[in-house]
C-alpha cells in the first residue's frame, strides 16, 4: 500500500490496523486502569457512505431510491448525501484517512463498522460509544426536503435493524432527525424511540436556516422527554457556508465552524426558554470543544441583564439554563490551563461534562485527556468519563470495579 | 533480604574503597596484571559506576519503515509514441504551423485526453495536468477550459457547484 | 546510559527508519541526509506513535517584498508527522515545528564502523 507524501514521494507502509495504530492507547488504558472505569464515548464516527449500498434500499419512496441508487452506479458522477470539502485528513499526514480501505475485518465476523469500533474502544478503554453517521452531518444541507427524510429513514433503520444488533450492547445512538421536515421527525421518534440501543436523537446543527424554537418542532420535543430520551445538538464545519467564505484555510473554517453552528443554535435555544418548556429532556452539545462555552455565557447573561423584556420566559439567567445542560469535551483546548479550569467551573463540568473521542476523525480525543487534568477530582474525572453519561443513558457497569466506582462517586443507577 | 536503602548504600561503595575487579582492596600487593590495568585505567579516565553497572537492555525492532520514493509511471510504448507526437506538434506550433492537425484529429485527441486524465484523476492517481505553469499561457487555459464546458452545455457556476459539491 | 546495537548502518538508506523498543523506552530512528537521528516513538500531544506517520517537507508561505503572499510552497527541510493527531516535528531537533518548546526526547546516536548504536 503506497501513501502520497510531498511532491509525488510515496512510501510503502502496512496495510491499516486499528489495534496497532492504537497500541500507546491501549498501554495508557492499562497504565491508567480504564477498566476500572466505565468510560463513555458519547461521540464516535463511523463512514456510512462505505455502507450506502445497504442503506439506501432502506429508502421507501421507489423515485428517490432509483435516483440514489443509479447516482452511486459505476461511472455515475452524483453524490447522493451533501458532501462538505476541506482537508480533514491534512494532506495525508493523518495517515488512517488515505489507508482507511486499506484494514482488514474478518468477512464472517459482525458488520465492519463494529469490528472496527470494537478495536478502537477496546484501545482505548472505552466501554460504550455512541455511534454517529459522517457524512449524514451535513444531510441539513440538502436542498430537497423529501431526500433529507428518506436518507434518515434509511440510515435509521439501517443502524437500528442491521448494524448496531451485531454490536453486542456496546454501541448505542442518538439518530439523526429530518430537521426541515417536523412531521417527519415526529414519525421517527414515534418509530424508532424505543428500539434498543437509541439514547435519543440528534440534529445536525450544520443547517443554514434552523430556528430550534419554531412551534412546529414542540411535538418532537415533547415526544422525546415524554420518552425519556436524550436530545443532542451535534456540530460541523460547512466551508461553503457564507459565513466562512472568507476562511482561506481550513483550519480557520474547521476551528470556528465547529463552534459556530452550536454558539448559534444553543443561543436560540436558551433565549427562547426550551429548559423552561422541556425541563426534563436532556440536551447534549456536541463537538464544539469548549471554550464557546464561557464566551456565550458571560455574552447572553450580559445582554440578558439589559434586555429581559425579550426573554420573558426565563427564570433564571441563561448561564444557569446552560449549566441545566450537558456539553462533550472534544475537541478540548488544553493550551491555556488557568482557562480551561474556568471553563470547567464555569460549566459545572463534574455534572455537565461528557466525554467523547470523535474516533476515527483527525482531532480524536483520548480518555487520558480527561484523566490526567491537574485540577480536577477524582468524583469529577469518574463522572465525565462515564458517570453522567451512565446516569443519561442507563448504561450497565461492564464489571464489578466499574460497578464499585459508580456507586463510590454517586452514579450508579440500576438499569 | 536487603532493604533498598542497605542495597543502595553497598552500591555506593566500591567507588568510595576503590575495589578492584576480583573484589580485593586496591593495592599493590597481590594484584593480578588485570586488576593492575583496570586500576591504572581508572586512575586515568575515571569511574564509570553507571556505565558499569547497567545490564544490557533488551533491544526489540518494532518497524522498519523504507524511505519514501518518487513513483514514476513507467515509460511505455504508447506514452512514447505521444510523447513524440506532442514534440512534433510542439515543433509545427513553433513554425508557425497551426494546422498541423485536422480539427477531426484535434477533437479525438482533445477527447481521450480528457477522460483519460479524468479517470486518473478520479482513481485518485493526481498529477498535474501540465508539467509547469510556464507549459500554457493562461490566456491557452482560458480558451480550452472555457471550450469544454460550452462543447458539454456546462455554465461555469455549474462546474463551481460541482466543485465544491463533489469535493474535486 | 548505554550505547543499544540496533543495526548495521548498510541497512538504512536515506530517508528508511526503524522503530525500536529498548527496556521502556520506544524509539525511532531517522536516517536523513546521511545523518542518524533518533526521538522517543510518544507524541507530546497525547503520546501517538510520533516516528510512525509521513516524513514530509516544510511548508512555507513565501512574501514578496511588498509582503503580498505568493502561497504555499515545500521547503527543502524534512519533518516528520505524528498519524494520531498531525503534531508535525522537525526531523533535525526533534522540535514540533511552531512551537521549539514542545520536543520530543532526542537520543544520542553513534556509528562505530558499520554498527549504529543508540544511547539509552
Amino acid at each position: 500500500m503506497d501513501l502520497i507524501a510531498d511532491r509525488g514521494r510515496r512510501v510503502q507502509v502496512e496495510e491499516l490496523n486499528t489495534t496497532k495504530l492504537l497500541a500507546h492507547a491501549a498501554k495508557q488504558t492499562r497504565d491508567k486502569k480504564f477498566d476500572d472505569v466505565l468510560v463513555v464515548d458519547v461521540d464516535a464516527h463511523h463512514y456510512e457512505n462505505e455502507s450506502f449500498g445497504e442503506i439506501l434500499p432502506y429508502m421507501e419512496n421507489d423515485v428517490l431510491k432509483q435516483l440514489a441508487l443509479a447516482s452511486r452506479a459505476k461511472g455515475g458522477r452524483g453524490n447522493v448525501a451533501p458532501s462538505g470539502f476541506g482537508y480533514q485528513d491534512m494532506g495525508g499526514r493523518v495517515t488512517r484517512y488515505p489507508l482507511r480501505s486499506s484494514e482488514k475485518t474478518d468477512e464472517k465476523g459482525p458488520h465492519r463498522d463494529i469490528q472496527l469500533g470494537n478495536r478502537w474502544m477496546d484501545a482505548m478503554g472505552v466501554d460504550y460509544s455512541c455511534l454517529f453517521p459522517t457524512g449524514m452531518l451535513s444531510i441539513g444541507l440538502h436542498p430537497q426536503k423529501e431526500m433529507e427524510v428518506e436518507l434518515c429513514w434509511a440510515y435509521n433503520r439501517w443502524v437500528t435493524e442491521k448494524a448496531l444488533p451485531e454490536s453486542g450492547g456496546r454501541l448505542f445512538t442518538m439518530l439523526s432527525l429530518p430537521f426541515s421536515d417536523p412531521d417527519a421527525c415526529l414519525r421517527h421518534v414515534e418509530t424508532f424511540g424505543d428500539r434498543k440501543g437509541v439514547g435519543g436523537f440528534m440534529v445536525t446543527t450544520v443547517r443554514p436556516k434552523m430556528g430550534v424554537y419554531d412551534n412546529a418542532y414542540m411535538k418532537v420535543y415533547r415526544a422525546i422527554e415524554e420518552r425519556g430520551l436524550v436530545l443532542s445538538f451535534h456540530s460541523g464545519p460547512s466551508w461553503g457556508d457564507h459565513t466562512f467564505q472568507s476562511c482561506n484555510r481550513f483550519l480557520s473554517a474547521h476551528a470556528l465552524g465547529f463552534s459556530w453552528y452550536n454558539i448559534l443554535h444553543c443561543t436560540n435555544w436558551v433565549v427562547n426558554g426550551m429548559g423552561e418548556r422541556f425541563p426534563k429532556m436532556p440536551v447534549i452539545w456536541i463537538e464544539s470543544g469548549l471554550s464557546w462555552i464561557p464566551f456565550v455565557m458571560q455574552r447572553i447573561d450580559h445582554e440578558y441583564m439589559l434586555r429581559p423584556s425579550e426573554c420573558p420566559l426565563l427564570k433564571k439567567k441563561p448561564s444557569d439554563y446552560m449549566r441545566d445542560m450537558y456539553y462533550s469535551v472534544q475537541p478540548m483546548e488544553i493550551q491555556d490551563m488557568g482557562a480551561l479550569e474556568t471553563t470547567f467551573r464555569m460549566m459545572d463540568a463534574e455534572n455537565s461534562l461528557l466525554y467523547a473521542s470523535d474516533y476515527p476523525h483527525w482531532d480524536f480525543d483520548l480518555p487520558s485527556t480527561i484523566w490526567d487534568l491537574p485540577f480536577l477530582t477524582d468524583k469529577a474525572r469518574h463522572n465525565i468519563l462515564g458517570g453522567t453519561a451512565h446516569k443519561l443513558f442507563k448504561l450497565p457497569p461492564r464489571n464489578e470495579a466499574q460497578k464499585a466506582n459508580l456507586i463510590k462517586y454517586g452514579n450508579y443507577t440500576a438499569a | 533480604m536487603s532493604s533498598p536503602k542497605t542495597t543502595k548504600a553497598k552500591a555506593a561503595k566500591p567507588a568510595a574503597k576503590l575495589v578492584g575487579a576480583a573484589g580485593k582492596p586496591a593495592s599493590d600487593e597481590g594484584m593480578s596484571a588485570k586488576d593492575k590495568a583496570n586500576f591504572i585505567k581508572a586512575m586515568m579516565e575515571g569511574l564509570k559506576p553507571a556505565a558499569a553497572a547497567e545490564p544490557a537492555k533488551k533491544v526489540e525492532i518494532l518497524r522498519k519503515i523504507s524511505a519514501p520514493v518518487p513513483v514514476a509511471r513507467k515509460s511505455n510504448p504508447t506514452s512514447d509514441d505521444a510523447l513524440k507526437l506532442a514534440a512534433a506538434l510542439d515543433a509545427k506550433f513553433a513554425g508557425g504551423d497551426f494546422e498541423a492537425l485536422t480539427p477531426e484529429a484535434t477533437q479525438a485527441l482533445m477527447a481521450a485526453l480528457c477522460k483519460l486524465y479524468a479517470a486518473n484523476m478520479e482513481a485518485g492517481d493526481k498529477f498535474p495536468v501540465v508539467k509547469d505553469r510556464f507549459a500554457v499561457t493562461g490566456t491557452d487555459a482560458m480558451i480550452l477550459c472555457g471550450a469544454l464546458l460550452k462543447a458539454v452545455d456546462l455554465q461555469v457556476f455549474e462546474l463551481g457547484m460541482w466543485q465544491s459539491w463533489s469535493g474535486v | 546510559m548505554a550505547e543499544q546495537f540496533i543495526g548495521k548502518a548498510s541497512e538504512f538508506k536515506d530517508g528508511d527508519r526503524q522503530i525500536v523498543r529498548i527496556g521502556e523506552d520506544e524509539i525511532g530512528i531517522f536516517r536523513h541526509e546521511g545523518e542518524f537521528y533518533a526521538y522517543s516513538n510518544f507524541c507530546l500531544h497525547q503520546g501517538g506513535p510520533a516516528c510512525e506517520g509521513l516524513t514530509i517537507a516544510n511548508v512555507e508561505e513565501r512574501l514578496r517584498p511588498d509582503k503580498t503572499s505568493m502561497g504555499l510552497h515545500f521547503t527543502n527541510d524534512m519533518n516528520f508527522v505524528c498519524p494520531w493527531h498531525g503534531y508535525e516535528y522537525d526531523m533535525k531537533t526533534g522540535c514540533h515545528v511552531k512551537d521549539k518548546s514542545v520536543r520530543l526526547r532526542k537520543y544520542d546516536v553513534v556509528t562505530k564502523g558499520n554498527d549504529v548504536y543508540v544511547v539509552a
